[in-house]
């Protein structure tokens, strides 16, 4: 424990030194402005007890995950289409890139008059926001497919589903996980402030009641919940890529392939390794 | 019943330049046929014409095969997939499993690759990856075989020994798989060919041709009338290069 505490210490000490400086600064704050971490936590605590937090979590991570779902997708069928057909490309693009510029505080205004309070601005916030990088992402991956495999496959004639599946999406599958990250973090910004503003239920939607309320230690307590959730939301995308990308592992081979039995009997338990000559 | 093709007064340019201009092309049925010309002159083309990739502009092209087997310059495997899964890719959709393993199980061992069909190309090394690219090749059962350089990028010794593999692989019983091997280095054809033409440069125009005596490849290391044609090959290319005429070999 000691040693891994030594070793990993630029994981663990930016979180301690942010502790300290909250917790310095609670001290000289009135609790209404920073309350400190321990009431924080308290009231954290409590809030963990009351059945309207796990109303509003549910609510808030529905949506985000519907959001995130059909964003992710959209974009990547979208993505697919655009870098495929030349046309598209040319016709959408143009429309991506606005969508992606316009800012999402405009786009909850808008879809607060057109829609009302409701589950429609947060989910729609998220699609206009993060639907088009994906979009535009896959898109720029399927343009830069290497040619030469291209060729490979139309020499032999594979037919095009065995392409999707074995060439253009796993050459793709780096930039599909970079816009996944990105979609993800704008995805939480997104649908915390579009909750906030233009909605009566969910994390956010408790947020801005309890800053009504100048419930200081409330406000920090949710921001806590919202920030480990998209924490670890991050950490188990990242984790699931790297088991859909085995072959990024460094020099070994696939995995499950060892150990097994050789024809001669005996068990292998690494791979051999190649001739010296061939090296 | 051997797969054959023919091309008859082929022509074709690629956004004006001209590569191949009234070519003409008897790829004969059960015949390993070498193309031996400079680096550019339209060998690649001319292979995509002959796989039926690319149309001509002017003459006709006869094609009798029913699956061809395509060997690249580069293995073109494909990263993320092992070189079981690479193989396994071009095998016909409809097969079970345990007919997709046999066949691969045999093409491993034919390549000399057993044990590695759980590598990822990455971690194998050139050779090994281009016999990856020849098992695959195979592993359609081509009735036309294609080459383009595959060896060119590796080195002499190892060079030898798979074109001494690849001289088993296409000749089985007495009788060939109709191939046809592009290659810059007339050695190379000389040691796997049963008929080989030379190209000129771009546009490329079929310059000679020779037949070559049906040797085992070790015999054809040291045949003196192998060795007569290379001398032969070797004074022309040096004459002209005195001559001013070649720019690029």
């Amino acid at each position: 424990m000691m040693t891994f505490m030594r070793r990993n210490w630029p994981r663990w000490a930016p979180w301690l030194a942010l502790l300290a400086l909250w917790q310095g600064l609670s001290l000289r704050l009135p609790p209404t402005l920073l309350p400190s971490p321990g009431q924080t936590a308290a009231t954290l605590w409590h809030l963990l007890g009351q059945r309207s937090f796990y109303t509003a979590l549910a609510l808030t991570l529905g949506r985000g995950l519907l959001g995130f779902g059909l964003s992710v997708g959209l974009g990547v069928l979208l993505g697919l289409g655009m870098g495929l057909w030349e046309t598209a490309y040319r016709a959408l693009r143009p429309l991506m890139v606005l969508s992606t510029n316009v800012p999402p505080i405009a786009w909850v205004a808008l879809l607060v008059i057109w829609l009302g309070l409701g589950n429609g601005p947060p989910l729609l916030v998220i699609l206009t926001t993060t639907m088009p990088l994906v979009a535009v992402h896959v898109a720029e991956g399927v343009r830069e497919l290497d040619p030469a495999l291209l060729e490979m496959a139309a020499s032999f004639r594979l037919p095009l589903r065995t392409r999707l599946r074995h060439l253009v999406l796993p050459a793709l599958s780096g930039r599909i996980f970079a816009a996944t990250l990105l979609a993800l973090g704008f995805t939480w910004r997104a649908l915390v402030m579009a909750e906030f503003l233009g909605s009566t239920s969910g994390l956010g939607y408790q947020l801005a009641w309890a800053r009504q309320n100048l419930e200081t230690d409330r406000v920090l307590a949710y921001l806590l919940v919202i920030v480990g959730l998209s924490l670890s939301a991050e950490a188990g995308l990242r984790a699931g890529f790297r088991r859909l990308r085995p072959w990024e592992q460094g020099l070994h081979p696939a995995e499950g392939a060892y150990p097994h039995r050789h024809e001669d009997g005996r068990w292998h338990t690494h791979p051999p390794l190649p001739p010296t000559e061939w090296l | 019943m051997s797969a054959w093709v023919r091309l008859r007064g082929v022509s074709k340019a690629f956004h004006g330049l001209p590569v191949l201009q009234n070519f003409n092309l008897h790829v004969a049925p059960g015949k390993v046929l070498a193309l031996v010309g400079p680096s550019g002159c339209g060998k690649s083309t001319l292979l995509r014409l002959l796989a039926g990739l690319e149309a001509p502009d002017r003459g006709t092209c006869e094609r009798h095969f029913q699956r061809v087997g395509f060997v690249f310059q580069e293995p073109r495997l494909l990263p993320w997939r092992t070189a079981w899964q690479n193989v396994a890719l071009v095998l016909p959709a409809h097969w079970d499993a345990p007919r997709r393993r046999r066949r691969l199980e045999v093409l491993f061992e034919q390549v000399g690759l057993r044990g590695f069909e759980g590598y990822y190309p990455g971690q194998l090394s050139g050779g090994m990856r281009q016999r990856v690219a020849l098992a695959r090749a195979l592993a359609v059962e081509p009735d036309l075989l294609l080459l383009d350089e595959p060896f060119s990028g590796l080195d002499f010794p190892l060079r030898l020994r798979l074109l001494r593999l690849l001289y088993a692989l296409v000749r089985r019983d007495g009788h060939a798989l109709t191939t046809v091997y592009v290659t810059h280095d007339v050695r190379e054809a000389l040691w796997l060919a049963d008929r080989m033409v030379l190209l000129t440069e771009r546009p490329a125009r079929p310059s000679k041709a020779y037949d070559l005596p049906p040797l085992p490849l070790e015999a054809r290391l040291h045949a003196p009338e192998l060795r007569a044609i290379e001398e032969e090959i070797l004074e022309r290319l040096a004459f002209r290069v005195q001559e001013g005429a070649v720019s690029e070999v």
